[in-house]
């Protein structure tokens, strides 16, 4: 029994240590994007060093906050499995257009409940970062091929769960942010997986050709 | 200031003069002096004065002598400079004459250096020339000596080739020469052997017939005579014989040909005689045939003759007879072939029933061989088993031997050697019996490796091959059955595949719609934080939105409540033409500040132009009175007429109209005359017609109008005239109304205005 336990103890280390990178990677994502996309003047933001690059992140306290606040809930959904994706919209603000959607798919690669199953040797945590450093420098080089933003946007972000423990006074239902399918454009982007968690990037984009 | 400049010049000079006044000074000394006297102090001080005086004086005249001296000295210089100019002047006349002259040696120069250049051009040419014949000629120089040179090797072995034929020749000369000469020596030597012999054979002849003549009865000539006469007779007989002989040759060669031919002959007729044979064979035969046919037919006849006669074996029943007996015949055959048939296929049968057999026994030889082969192996085993055994126990009793050869010695040694004995008598039937026991072993083994081999051979074989057979064919079947299974496989995964490509294609289409967010799982809840930027964005729209409604309505209400308060007269500032026309206050101010401004600005452009319009009335009057002080008349603009009023005479008045006229054409009319000048309208008149009609011009027209009028204005003051001339005021208000009896002889001119 004790090195049953001992797995399930280190299944859940790696667990925790899995999500606290997907979290992470999703807060310097969505800044890169809100960066790079130019959602927030470029003032706001501060330059810091992570996964080997620079990277931007917003010095807005209210967007601050706000991330905090999604990225803790998406801990705890992380945790629990409950969260299948991630969703970054661009929203026009004059038309209520969605105009990107920036889609981070997160597959859950075992189930985080069961501790059953040979422990395959940890991956490297720079193999990761490298990874997701991949991913970062693609957010960064989408800009080339993306349609740029002309008019005022701001953006949301929206979290797909399934059977999951919703806090009602914080979080409400909505509706997904589609992009009208006839001048849907997608593009995939890198992934990254932490053995416990695979998270495939891509970004849809509304084109009027 | 040009009155007041010679009084100072004046005041200057009488200055000047009273300075200049000197020689009184001398009585004023002594009064100066005297002063001194009295005030010692001040008397110093004359004194020094003086003394400066002196000095100045001093100094002033040896200046004075200085200035004459420097004049002198000047007069001097300005001689010398004269002189200096006289000799320049002279040195520049010869420096023209020299620069002429350089001039002209310079154009000189010039023209000798042009010639010179010309020259040099043309020498150069020459010597471009001159160079390029040189280089030519030293080309054909070149080639000519390569040619010399070619030419001198060509003569040099020419005569070098010549010169060695040559010798060769004079060698062949010389040789020929010593030829001849050996030649001419053998010739003579010849010569002189020919002679010898010449003589030598006269000689002979003579001696032979010397002898002849002296041995004439000798008798070897009869025998040579008779010899040769025998000889001869014997050589015409061989000539006959010989000639004899060739005819023969000759009838025999034609016989021998005859010969040939007959032979020819002969085979021909051989052959010939063959077919014949052949040709007898087959007459041979056609007449036995004939012979039978003609025995038929007689036979044939008698028949028909007697058709009562006996049948015989030639009649048709005997015919028919024998045929049925050749019928019976050929049955009998058929049968008997039929039965020889069947013997033959039972016995086709039988052998390959045996050549079967001999197959099976072949075989069963094949394997009587191999049992044998197996039979030998074991007897060569047994019989190499018995060597052993034979060997084992020959060696054994050679132990035997040894021991009872032993036992032997040691028991004539001594008597104690017994037990000893004894003892090996143990050991050997131990061995012995151990050896036994061995052999029993080794019968038993082989008995049971025959019966292994029995198991494992003989019938174990073709039970095996069965099986394996039975195998294979199994495994075939089995392989085929994969095989057809295998292609089944490939053909369901290629399939497969085109299945799961376009399936694939299918998810990347389904991947891009629920990217695009157009397609959410069932099970899947969307969700946002309740405080998202977006959703901030929106609502702050929405308040400032429903804050400018609410605003609004408020507004709306308040204009209703204004209205059914102040009723629809009470919109009187805007007209009240619309029932909304309320206006808010803010708006109302804005358009009081605009309007004051306007205001402001309407006064101030009044009062510009109230200004503008003062200065130009002013400049106006200013203008006419130029006009009238300058020409002599007054003018007065009306809107399109200019009325001229003289200023010596007010009543003559005329005005310019030019609108009465079409296009560019003006019309003159003459108002008024004046009053009270007698002689004014025939004046007029004439004025009119010298300068208006023949000279067309107005101007001077109204020039001598002007002087007209001054004359008779003096000449009326003169006369009284000037009581008169406010009344002519009062007649030329009169003219202005047009009922002036003058109005009568106003005359209407046209005039073009170039």
């Amino acid at each position: 029994m004790p090195p049953a336990s001992k797995q399930s103890q280190r299944g859940n280390i790696t667990l925790k240590g899995s999500t606290a990178l997907v979290t992470e990677f999703f807060k310097f994502a969505v800044n890169s994007i809100l960066y790079h996309r130019g959602i927030y003047p470029a003032d706001d933001f501060h330059m810091v060093k992570k996964y080997g690059q620079v990277v931007l992140v917003t010095q807005d306290l209210g967007l601050e906050k706000y991330i905090d606040n999604i990225l803790q809930q998406v801990h705890e959904w992380l945790m629990s499995g409950t969260i299948k994706q991630l969703v970054l919209a661009v929203i026009a603000k004059e038309t209520r257009i969605t105009l990107e959607r920036w889609v981070f798919d997160i597959h859950l690669q075992e189930p985080p409940t069961t501790s059953d199953g040979k422990p395959a040797p940890p991956k490297p945590e720079s193999e990761i970062q490298s990874e997701i450093r991949a991913v970062i420098k693609q957010i960064v080089a989408s800009n080339t091929f993306l349609p740029t933003l002309n008019e005022p946007t701001v953006f949301n972000i929206l979290a797909f769960t399934e059977n999951a423990d919703i806090p009602t006074e914080k979080w409400v239902d909505t509706d997904a942010h589609a992009i009208e399918p006839s001048k849907a454009q997608q593009v995939k982007l890198r992934s990254f997986d932490t053995q416990l968690h695979k998270i495939e990037a891509m970004v849809a984009y509304r084109y009027d050709a | 200031m040009d009155v007041g400049t010679p009084r100072n010049r004046q005041l200057f000079s009488s200055s000047s003069s009273s300075a200049l006044a000197t020689p009184p000074t001398a009585t004023k000394r002594s009064l100066l002096a005297a002063q001194i006297e009295q005030d010692p102090d001040l008397s110093s001080a004359r004194r020094m004065q003086k003394s400066q005086a002196f000095e100045s004086r001093m100094a002033k005249t040896s200046l004075e002598r200085r200035l004459l001296a420097a004049e002198d000295a000047k007069r001097e210089l300005e001689s010398l400079v004269k002189e200096k100019e006289i000799t320049i002047d002279r040195l520049e006349g010869d420096r023209r004459w020299l620069a002429e002259r350089e001039q002209e040696a310079r154009d000189e120069k010039e023209r000798s250096e042009a010639d010179w250049a010309q020259e040099k051009s043309t020498l150069d040419r020459n010597l471009r020339t001159v160079r390029s014949n040189f280089i030519s000629l030293q080309a054909t120089h070149a080639d000519l000596e390569d040619e010399y040179a070619t030419l001198q090797r060509t003569t040099s072995s020419a005569i070098a080739s010549q010169k060695s034929s040559l010798s060769l020749l004079e060698r062949k000369c010389s040789l020929l020469d010593e030829e001849r000469d050996q030649l001419r020596a053998l010739a003579q030597e010849r010569a002189a052997t020919i002679k010898e012999l010449r003589d030598r054979l006269d000689e002979a002849e003579a001696e032979a017939g010397n002898t002849s003549r002296a041995n004439a009865g000798d008798e070897n000539w009869a025998v040579v005579r008779d010899e040769l006469h025998r000889q001869t007779a014997y050589v015409r007989t061989l000539e006959q014989t010989n000639s004899r002989l060739n005819s023969e040759l000759a009838t025999y060669k034609a016989r021998q040909q005859s010969v040939e031919v007959l032979k020819e002959e002969k085979r021909d007729l051989e052959r010939k005689l063959r077919k014949a044979e052949e040709v007898r064979d087959r007459v041979v035969q056609l007449e036995g045939e004939v012979d039978a046919a003609k025995k038929e037919r007689e036979e044939w006849a008698a028949f028909l003759n007697n058709p009562n006669a006996e049948p015989t074996f030639s009649t048709p029943t005997a015919i028919t007879q024998t045929l049925s007996k050749l019928r019976l015949n050929y049955a009998s055959l058929l049968e008997e072939h039929g039965s020889v048939s069947s013997s033959l296929a039972l016995r086709t049968a039988e052998l390959e029933d045996l050549s079967s057999r001999a197959a099976e026994t072949f075989d069963r030889c094949t394997k009587l061989e191999v049992q044998l082969r197996r039979e030998e192996d074991k007897a060569t085993r047994r019989e190499r088993r018995a060597a052993l055994a034979e060997r084992e126990v020959s060696s054994l009793k050679a132990l035997l031997a040894t021991y009872t050869a032993e036992e032997e010695a040691f028991t004539s040694r001594d008597g104690d050697g017994l037990d000893y004995d004894a003892q090996k008598s143990q050991r050997i039937e131990q061995l012995e019996g151990t050896v036994e026991e061995l052999k029993i072993a080794l019968n038993e083994l082989e008995g049971l490796l025959e019966k292994a081999e029995k198991m494992g051979g003989g019938g174990g074989n073709r039970v095996d091959e069965e099986e394996v057979k039975m195998l294979i064919q199994a495994e075939r079947e089995s392989k085929a059955a994969l095989a057809e299974e295998l292609a089944q496989a490939t053909a369901a995964c290629s399939e497969q595949e085109a299945k799961i490509e376009a399936l694939e294609q299918q998810l990347w289409e389904l991947g891009v719609k629920i990217g695009a967010g157009n397609h959410v799982p069932r099970n899947i809840r969307v969700l946002q934080l309740q405080q998202n930027p977006a959703q901030e964005h929106f609502e702050l729209r929405r308040d400032e939105l429903e804050r400018l409604k609410a605003e609004n309505h408020k507004l709306l209400g308040r204009i209703g409540e204004l209205e059914s308060r102040g009723g629809g007269g009470s919109a009187g500032s805007s007209g009240g033409s619309e029932p909304m026309g309320w206006v808010p206050r803010e708006s109302w101010d804005n358009l009081n500040q605009e309007k004051d401004a306007l205001v402001d600005t309407v006064a101030q452009k009044e009062k510009r132009l109230l200004r503008l319009k003062q200065v130009f009335q002013a400049k106006a009057v200013e203008f006419r009175e130029a006009v009238s002080s300058i020409l002599g008349y007054k003018l007065a603009f009306q809107s399109t007429k200019v009325r001229l009023t003289s200023m010596y005479d007010l009543t003559a008045s005329i005005v310019f109209d030019s609108s009465s006229g079409a296009g560019d054409v003006g019309t003159m009319k003459l108002v008024g005359v004046g009053n009270g000048g007698a002689g004014g309208p025939p004046q007029l008149e004439e004025l009119m017609q010298f300068w208006v009609f023949q000279r067309q011009s107005i101007p001077c027209f109204l020039a001598a109008l002007t002087l007209e009028c001054y004359e008779r204005t003096t000449m009326g003051r003169t006369a009284g005239w000037h009581q008169t001339l406010s009344e002519g005021g009062g007649g030329s208000g009169s003219g202005g109304d047009g009922s002036n009896p003058a109005d009568s002889s106003a005359m209407d001119m046209t005039r073009t205005h170039s």
